[in-house]
């Protein structure tokens, strides 16, 4: 549970190992005008030009290569071959090892998704009020109402293969954030690991975007927000870990 | 060893572009250093050491932009009449919170301008980190120093940043992007 001493904001703000008085660009958030950059996009004559020319340099390289192949033939099917054999099955292998699958989304692609617009209304609360009527197989969706927060809405995703349930969440500032979690143990690298309330959470910086991230009953949780402090996602997610 | 996907020039030219105006400063010439960069990317196969795509692009624009600042003839710059932000930004930057086009264009022209103009060292971290999206261990890299630095180069540079545009917002007057940072 919280702290006695701390008020919930403070509660929240306060990240293990910050200090006050560090020049850290880690305890200062970016300044809230830069996340309107995001909206920015390329004019469409630049993203032309440049898919263009990606496709030119594409259709060259196709054409090298094919020349390439009628002059090693013989020597790419006697050696070549099966030395990329072995290696393909060492990459299977390996991957199969560490990350369970082959073409899993990361926890970035999730939490792109957990950006994104509500699909479908926002879940009921259940009796009690601190669980939505939504879950991801045995993991249900708080409210977070007494956090001061509450479900906006909600959408259901499909992503390399794996389905990802996400809730959508509104404060009293408008901030909105998403929790998705994918029927899945996701590779995540990066970032930096967080205990809160007994909870292993780990936090990854993506610029204006905060995201974190945990793993519960074989799942990927993951919640993210943009200027929305980590510090806040993270008591969040030590409610939900 | 992997190999940079050419597609991934267009999977990230946002993002690009977005880096390439915060180091220029003006929209003209990033979109010429994002072409630039991406004709030089494309020259020959890419080859990805330890990086993901995006760091390995962010780390070509930059290239890119360093050796283009040193050659003397460069384009005189424009300046663009509200109308024709209006018209090139209609689509290109979006009201996030319900701003019309012309308004959000102008706050993100200003915005980039103060970008443009912080100290070299400071702009880097705050595009590489805030603009690019890299980790700071992605940008410590590119910019071949120690995380520690990069963090508090990016501590002043936001401290400038929002130091920056507060007085334009708190006298409700026209920017002035172009005061110096320094």
């Amino acid at each position: 549970m919280m702290d006695d001493h701390m008020t919930f904001d403070e509660h929240n703000d306060r990240i293990p190992g910050e200090d006050a008085d560090d020049a850290s660009g880690r305890d200062v958030p970016a300044p809230a005008a830069l996340r309107a950059l995001d909206d920015v996009v390329v004019p469409d004559r630049l993203r032309f030009a440049v898919a263009e020319a990606v496709a030119g340099a594409e259709r060259t390289r196709v054409r090298r290569r094919s020349r390439w192949r009628g002059g090693a033939l013989v020597v790419a099917r006697r050696v070549a071959v099966p030395l990329l054999l072995v290696l393909v099955l060492g990459i299977v292998a390996q991957r199969a090892i560490v990350g369970g699958g082959t073409t899993s989304p990361s926890v970035h692609d999730v939490a792109q998704v957990a950006l994104r617009a509500p699909a479908a209304p926002a879940p009921a609360a259940r009796p009690g009020g601190e669980l939505l009527a939504a879950h991801a197989g045995p993991i249900p969706f708080p409210t977070w109402t007494r956090a001061g927060w509450h479900a906006v809405g909600a959408r259901t995703d499909t992503v390399g293969g794996h389905e990802l349930r996400t809730v959508f969440y509104a404060d009293g500032a408008g901030r909105r954030i998403g929790y998705a979690i994918a029927d899945a143990q996701l590779p995540v690298a990066g970032g930096q690991v967080v205990e809160r309330r007994g909870a292993q959470l780990r936090v990854l910086d993506r610029g204006a975007t905060s995201i974190v991230t945990w793993r519960r009953d074989g799942r990927t949780c993951v919640l993210a927000g943009r200027g929305v402090p980590v510090g806040r996602l993270l008591t969040l997610a030590s409610y939900a870990a | 060893m992997a190999r940079l996907d050419p597609q991934a020039l267009v999977t990230h030219l946002d993002r690009l572009y977005r880096v390439a105006w915060a180091l220029c400063g003006s929209r003209e010439e990033a979109e010429d250093l994002v072409q630039e960069t991406a004709a030089r990317v494309l020259a020959k196969p890419r080859q990805l050491r330890r990086q993901d795509e995006l760091a390995y692009l962010v780390r070509a624009l930059r290239n890119t932009f360093l050796l283009s600042r040193r050659t003397a003839s460069r384009r005189p710059r424009e300046v663009a009449t509200l109308e024709q932000v209006e018209a090139l930004d209609r689509r290109g930057v979006g009201g996030a919170a319900g701003v019309s086009g012309p308004e959000s264009a102008l706050a993100a022209r200003e915005l980039f301008a103060v970008i443009a103009a912080l100290p070299e060292d400071f702009r880097l971290a705050l595009v590489a980190v805030d603009v690019a999206g890299l980790s700071y261990q992605e940008a410590a890299d590119l910019l071949d120093t120690r995380e520690a630095t990069i963090a508090s180069r990016l501590f002043r540079a936001r401290e400038r940043v929002v130091r920056a545009l507060a007085p334009a917002a708190d006298r409700g007057e026209a920017s002035t992007p172009s005061r110096s940072l320094r």
